[in-house]
């Protein structure tokens, strides 16, 4: 009784070895460092995505072959993220972003802000000055930074990776890019009051 | 007299209000640009209304860096090879 649908088919171990190696090792960089990235520790970053594959292995069946790997990969690992990580991180009172977001969703969207950010200070601007911006972002706004501009995905993609509505993503991202640009600004000050420094020496 | 000045504080707020709105526009189109999920509708729009404001034009420069700073300043960190192979040994292991 052949089901003729598009689930994952294999009839040996090896098969499917092979099948979930082709379709999901390649994927093992972005999702590190995107692991790396949420919990910032190297140990945490090696658990969860040795989690997140084991998880992909055993719910294989349930993946469509050929359709997104990577999303359904970073799905998983975000939601391992919350169920094992977030609970251990120091969280200050969660905010509740449903309701965050209903607000920002209205009309009621922000002028642009007024900032004395320059094209030439972001990109005068180091990696690890670039990090560390992004590490100061919340785990939210980060995690939806990283997906839009790090990893390309579409809007459709991250609602279905981060289980919010496509408004929401919007939303979100406007919150996080003013917040971003916040802390990437405080860190072109700071250049630009040691490079006074190096010159005034 | 009064009349007068109600008339000067609506052009003005009213000017004011027309390029909130009008910027309000631009702002809610410039994200879905850069991320490339605007309509074709939107970017003319977008690529418009920047030609003659200034602030616009600005903020859509300073946007577009950020996203460029994110893509190409962060370095990837290279995968551990004992996590390759940690990775393996699970699937090996596993039914």
């Amino acid at each position: 009784m052949e089901e003729q649908n598009s689930k994952t088919r294999y009839k040996s171990k090896e098969e499917k070895d092979s099948l979930f190696e082709k379709e999901f090792m390649h994927l093992i960089g972005p999702l590190y460092n995107f692991g790396y990235r949420l919990t910032l520790d190297e140990d945490d970053a090696n658990d969860l995505v040795q989690e997140t594959f084991l998880k992909a292995y055993r719910f294989f069946d349930s993946y469509e072959k050929g359709t997104n790997a990577k999303a359904w990969l970073f799905r998983i690992l975000k939601n391992t993220f919350i169920n094992e990580y977030r609970r251990k991180t120091k969280e200050p009172n969660k905010v509740d972003y449903q309701e965050v977001e209903s607000y920002y969703n209205s009309d009621d969207v922000n002028e642009p802000i007024t900032s004395d950010l320059r094209v030439d200070s972001l990109n005068n601007m180091i990696g690890d000055e670039v990090a560390n911006a992004l590490n100061a972002l919340d785990v939210d706004f980060r995690t939806i930074i990283i997906l839009c501009d790090l990893e390309g995905f579409t809007y459709e993609e991250m609602a279905k990776i981060l289980d919010i509505p496509i408004g929401t993503v919007r939303s979100r991202l406007h919150r996080a890019r003013n917040v971003l640009k916040e802390k990437l600004q405080e860190y072109a000050q700071s250049m630009g009051y040691k490079d006074q420094r190096k010159k005034n020496d | 007299m009064i009349d007068f000045i109600k008339e000067v504080v609506n052009k003005l707020v009213g000017k004011k209000a027309e390029q909130r709105y009008c910027c309000k526009d631009c702002l809610c189109r410039l994200n879905s640009v850069l991320d490339g999920e605007a309509t074709k509708e939107e970017m003319i729009y977008l690529q418009e209304h920047i030609e003659h404001c200034a602030p616009c034009y600005n903020h859509y420069n300073i946007e577009k860096s950020v996203k460029e700073v994110i893509k190409h300043k962060l370095e990837q960190r290279p995968v551990p090879p004992s996590l390759i192979d940690s990775i393996r040994g699970n699937i090996q292991k596993n039914c």
